[in-house]
Order: structure tokens, then C-alpha cells, then sequence
């Protein structure tokens, strides 16, 4: 079932030039997007720093044969570079990025820039010319099944949504010898789907809610009500600690004057109440099979947006990647922070 | 260096047991409930070997084992390893960079097997660390009960990205005599991994990759992938046969089959009746 409009594919605009890519951060992340790179045919792997010498250790053995350093500056000496992929923790990301910027390469971030806007001071302090070249990718964005769901929403065959409530669900702060440090599921997953929000339905300009914390300090369920810029309200459930979701579960559902829309990494159902958009009245279902996937090599989650990144380096539309969204997030997870502990509606802002 | 002929024709795929399989989560959660108790789960894999399955694809986890620990006979397992649980992720660095659980030279247990990795130890070469948490992993799995190493496609493609052949090479080597049978590679890139294999002259007993219909999870592409499997040297079993959920096992056999698959391993979830469906597929007297 292939009858929901297309949408470009992720390296739609992608020319011959091959630009020199290097990555920040030899963490998960940072060897996929080095595997990624290494086997993208328009870019090469110029190199990598990681501060910590065992991850470094660890890429030489895995077989990278690209300079490793354990400092941005000692990378730039030894491999030259176009752009960056930074990968690194939390505490050093938004720093190591905005360095990256001011010295005048293309930046892509894995995920959100920091924990919080503070944490983020040091792309915010740049001038906008300079952070305008900030991108930031997080998974549910380029996930095809959201994908299509976005373009979806955006094509407006739902015409105006009356009710819209998105969810995050995934099993992890229970897990077994694997404490995840410092997070909650705040950082883990909800900025993911945040970025994904504002994408689709616009900026978030004022939140409320509740949150739970179930097994110590940290916050591990949430649920909040979101008011979008424009008057749209979502409700909004997330929790790490629900058995049975190996993986992180993303949902979107919008309901709208001329039909529903249910969107997640699982299955895309779409229900007209008439013929629109190139799609039939009633139920339109579609699996990930059913959509093409252009990507020759996959190393993971980033992957597809390491292709958006590359393709927008030879001229392509940036489209998510613009990293204002990814900033907005983290003003909403403060938000959401604040309105936890108040109680009250809070304003975000970034 | 390949033992032509000896990689199995048909499989029982129980790696959704311990791992997220490419299906809906409605199906995913279904099969996962039913194999709660190892009871249920230790019944199923004898009646997949009744029913002509060569062998169990699944990763030697505590789970596993209490199924396999539930009987009386040997169950043959192609053991998937290194695991790479989900939960992983809330670690920064990737699970074979970690160390802490490293078993190190004198406990890798494959005899002369250990000595390919040598070199690896000392360089810190990938094969090494990889060779040390498979180590980890087959302490779960009886001596009786091992048929074979098939290195997990986490591992098997950062190393064919980083281009290292020794790690091909050396994991083979080790594979082979430790878990005394089969040893290859399982991979999310059969189009690269077969190409790269061939040039670097290294023939492991078999790759396991995705084969469908529809393309799915096939890399580079579907052509790409199905000209793999028309090479000559490397036997591929198929897995991931109905794409996700979307076509018939029948379906996805079939195009598996005609496009020179050597094996074929239909996952738990991709089976409703176990028994008479993989009997359905003939199992290896009904190979061609």
C-alpha cells in the first residue's frame, strides 16, 4: 500500500563533490556515523577526535585508518575537514560544536545540542550567520514511517487538527546492569519526539503537566499538555520504565476535521472521510516495507539524517535538519521542568 | 578455507527472543508473551527439529538457556554473538569498547583456535574484543548444543566499513574451533560484505542476511543484494524472508529459493504453526 504522497528522499540534491567529513565523539554514535561516512560515496572520512584514548584505541582496532585525536585543535592540524559530526557526551556537545562553527565548518549534532538551553549557551552566543550553519538530527525525524506522516499533516488533507496526542514509550531504566547515567527519560526520549512536534505541528510556546518519578530521583514518566504557536494543543505520555518496548515506540495521532492520522516507527494509518491527497476514503496502512529506502549503507539510526546532512552540503534544502528546532526543544524541555515542579502552565522559549 | 556444503538448509530463527525483530509491535509482543516460559519455548525448538530444522538461530542468553536447560537432548544452536541488547544504548561507548568483562588471552577457550587472535590481542585489534564477548556469550550455551558462530552484524559491519579484513579473517579462525563447527557472518550489507569477501579471498561457512521480496532491509539494494547471492563460494541464508510482516512465508521462501539462496531461517515471529510450516518447507531432504 503505497498511496500516501511521497516524500523526498533523504539524499534527493546529493551531487558528485565529495566533501571531507569528521566526527566528534568515538561513542555509539560516533563509530555509526564514521561507518556511515566511510561508505558514503559523496564524502570521505577525514578523521575523529574523542578526548578518552580507550575509545580511540577502540577505532584504530576496529580498522578506521583516518587520524584520531584527542583534540579538535590536534585534528584540525593533522586531517583538514568540511564539516563535523558531533557525537559527544551531553556536557561538552554544544561547546565542541559551537568551536566547530566559529571556525567555519558545516555542523551536524546527533541528537539535541544539551540537556538543557544553559547547556547550550555556547551555540546561542554565536552570531546567527554563524549558528544558521548548526544542523541537529534526531531519529524520529527521519524515520520513514514519521516521515511520511509528516508529510502527510503537512499536505493537510486532515484539514485542521482537533485533537492531537503523541507519545514515547521504551523500556530501559529497569534494565539490567545498564543504569543509564545522569539522563532522565526527559533527555533520553522526549526531546526526540519534541523535535518531531515542532516540525510538524510548529514551535511549542507554552507547556503543563505532571511527572513521575518511579525508581529514585530522576523523571521517568511525564505527561504534559503542549500549546503550539499556532492554538494547536497536544497531550503528550512518555515513560522509560514500560515492559515489552525493546524499542523506543514514537506516536503521533492527529485528528482532523476530514480524518485521523496515526503515525509511529511501526505502521503509518492514515483514515479519510473522502478521497484526497492521491489516497482513497478510508484506511490507508502502511508498514516500513512499504516505503523505499535509499540508503545503500545503514549504520544505524543517524544514518538517514548523515545523508540529509551530506545532500544539503552539495546545495540540498536543509528541511529538518535546521537547528533553531532543536534548540526550541530543549527550551520546552525546560518548560516542562519548570512546569513540573510549579504546577503551573510555564512558557518556553529559546 | 569454506567447507563447502556443511552450512545448514533450514534454521528455526529464535533471535526474537532476545532481540527487537522487524515486525509489527502488536506481533512482536504476541510472540514475546508466548515464549515467556521456558517450557513453551524449549517445546517449540524440538518440534522445529521434528519438523526438519537443522538447527536453532538464536542468541545463548540466560532466557535460551533455561529452554534448552528444559531438555534432555542436544538442540543444536548457530549461536548469535556478540549480543547486542537494546538497553545498550544507554551507554555511551559501543559494547565492545567497554571493558571490565574482558576475559582476556587465557579464557578465550578455542585451544589452538586462541592462537589466531594473538596478534589481535596485542595490536587491539577488533577481533579481539569481539572474540572476547562472543566468549562471554557461549558460557550459556552446552558443549553438545554448539553448532556454530555466527559473529552479530553490529560487529561484522564496523569492521567491513572500517575495511578490516584481518577481523574476517581472525573471527573465522577462532569461530571455527571454538564453538567446533561452523563459523561465519551475519550482516545488514550482503551486496558489500560478499564483494569484499571475494577480495580479500576469505570464505566463511555461510553469510546470514536479509532476502525478500520487497527489497527490505536488502543492501545496497535489492539488486545488490540478490547478485550476492548468485555469487559462487559464500552460502547466504536468508532471513528477514517476509519483509516485516508484508508477504507470505511461502512468499518470501520462494523468492529466496529462485534467487540462489543456500538456507533459509524463518524467525519465530514469521510462524504461527511452527511444526507444520517449517515441514511445509521441506527441510533439507526437500531441497532441491
Amino acid at each position: 500500500m503505497t498511496a500516501v504522497p511521497e516524500t523526498p528522499a533523504p539524499d534527493a540534491g546529493a551531487g558528485p563533490a565529495v566533501h571531507r567529513l569528521a566526527v566528534a565523539g568515538r561513542g555509539r554514535a560516533g563509530i555509526a556515523h564514521a561507518m556511515a561516512i566511510a561508505q558514503h560515496d559523496a564524502c570521505t572520512f577525514a578523521g575523529a577526535f574523542a578526548p578518552r584514548a580507550d575509545l580511540r584505541r577502540f577505532a584504530r582496532g576496529a580498522g578506521f585508518a583516518a587520524p584520531l585525536e584527542g583534540s579538535l585543535s590536534r585534528l584540525r592540524e593533522r586531517a583538514p575537514f568540511d564539516a563535523l559530526v558531533v557525537c559527544a557526551p551531553f556536557d561538552s556537545r554544544a561547546g565542541v560544536a559551537a568551536d566547530a562553527l566559529a571556525a567555519g565548518h558545516d555542523v551536524l549534532v546527533d541528537g539535541l545540542p544539551a540537556r538543557t538551553l544553559e547547556g547550550a549557551a555556547p551555540i546561542a552566543a554565536l552570531p546567527p550567520d554563524v549558528r544558521a550553519r548548526l544542523r541537529c538530527a534526531t531519529p524520529s525525524l527521519f524515520h520513514p514511517l514519521l516521515r511520511r506522516g509528516a508529510s502527510v499533516l503537512a499536505s493537510g488533507v486532515l484539514g485542521t487538527p482537533r485533537t492531537v496526542r503523541a507519545s514515547v514509550f521504551v523500556s530501559r531504566v529497569f534494565s539490567h546492569g545498564a543504569p543509564p547515567h545522569g539522563d532522565d527519560v526527559l533527555d533520553f526520549a522526549v526531546g526526540d519526539l519534541l523535535v518531531l512536534l515542532d516540525h510538524v505541528l510548529g514551535p511549542i510556546v507554552r507547556v503543563s503537566g505532571a511527572a513521575q518519578r518511579l525508581y529514585g530521583e530522576r523523571i521517568d514518566e511525564a505527561h504534559a499538555e503542549l500549546v503550539h504557536a499556532n492554538g494547536v494543543v497536544t497531550g503528550l505520555d512518555a515513560s522509560w520504565s514500560v515492559p515489552g518496548y525493546p524499542r523506543a515506540a514514537v506516536v503521533i495521532e492527529v485528528e482532523g476535521e476530514a480524518g485521523s492520522l496515526i503515525a509511529s516507527d511501526d505502521a503509518l494509518e492514515v483514515d479519510l472521510a473522502d478521497p484526497a491527497g492521491g489516497m482513497p476514503a478510508g484506511v490507508t496502512r502502511v508498514l516500513p516495507a512499504d516505503l523505499p529506502d535509499p540508503l545503500p549503507f545503514d549504520a544505524g539510526e543517524g544514518s538517514r539524517a548523515l545523508h540529509a546532512f551530506v545532500a544539503s552540503l552539495h546545495g540540498a534544502a536543509v528541511g529538518e535538519l535546521a537547528g533553531d528546532r532543536s534548540l526550541r526543544a530543549l527550551g520546552v524541555i525546560d518548560g516542562m521542568r519548570r512546569a513540573f515542579a510549579s504546577g503551573a502552565a510555564e512558557e518556553c522559549g529559546a | 578455507m569454506s567447507r563447502p556444503g556443511s552450512a545448514p538448509r533450514l534454521l528455526l530463527g529464535a533471535t526474537c527472543v532476545d532481540l527487537p525483530p522487524r515486525t509489527t509491535r502488536d506481533r512482536a509482543l504476541e510472540v514475546a508473551g508466548r515464549f515467556r516460559e521456558s517450557e513453551s519455548l524449549a517445546v517449540t525448538l524440538v518440534k522445529a527439529l521434528a519438523a526438519g530444522a537443522e538447527a536453532v538461530y538464536a542468541v545463548p542468553s540466560p532466557t535460551m538457556r533455561a529452554a534448552l536447560a528444559e531438555l534432555r537432548r542436544a538442540v543444536p544452536v548457530l549461536a548469535r554473538l556478540p549480543h547486542t541488547p537494546p538497553s545498550a544504548d544507554l551507554h555511551y561507548e559501543p559494547d565492545f569498547a567497554r571493558e571490565g568483562e574482558r576475559d582476556g588471552a587465557g579464557t578465550l577457550g578455542a585451544g589452538f583456535g586462541a592462537f589466531a587472535l594473538v596478534p589481535a590481542m596485542l595490536s587491539g585489534e577488533l577481533s579481539a574484543s569481539v572474540a572476547a564477548r562472543c566468549e562471554h556469550g557461549a558460557r550459556f550455551l552446552a558443549p553438545r548444543d554448539r553448532r556454530g558462530l555466527a559473529v552479530a552484524a553490529q560487529a561484522t559491519d564496523l569492521a567491513l566499513a572500517a575495511g578490516n579484513a584481518r577481523f574476517f579473517e581472525r573471527m573465522l579462525a577462532w569461530g571455527r574451533a571454538r564453538f567446533d563447527g561452523l563459523a561465519g557472518f551475519e550482516t545488514a550489507h550482503l551486496g558489500l560484505l560478499v564483494r569484499r569477501l571475494h577480495e580479500w579471498g576469505i570464505e566463511p561457512d555461510f553469510v546470514i542476511a536479509p532476502v525478500n521480496p520487497r527489497g527490505y532491509a536488502m543492501k545496497p539494494d535489492a539488486a545488490g543484494a540478490l547478485g550476492a547471492l548468485r555469487r559462487d563460494g559464500i552460502p547466504v541464508l536468508a532471513n528477514e524472508l517476509r519483509a516485516g510482516g508484508v508477504v507470505s512465508l511461502e512468499e518470501g521462501v520462494r523468492f529466496a529459493r529462485e534467487h540462489g539462496a543456500h538456507g533459509l531461517i524463518p524467525e519465530l515471529v514469521d510462524l504461527d504453526d511452527v511444526a507444520s510450516e517449517l515441514r511445509a518447507l521441506g527441510g533439507p531432504a526437500g531441497e532441491a
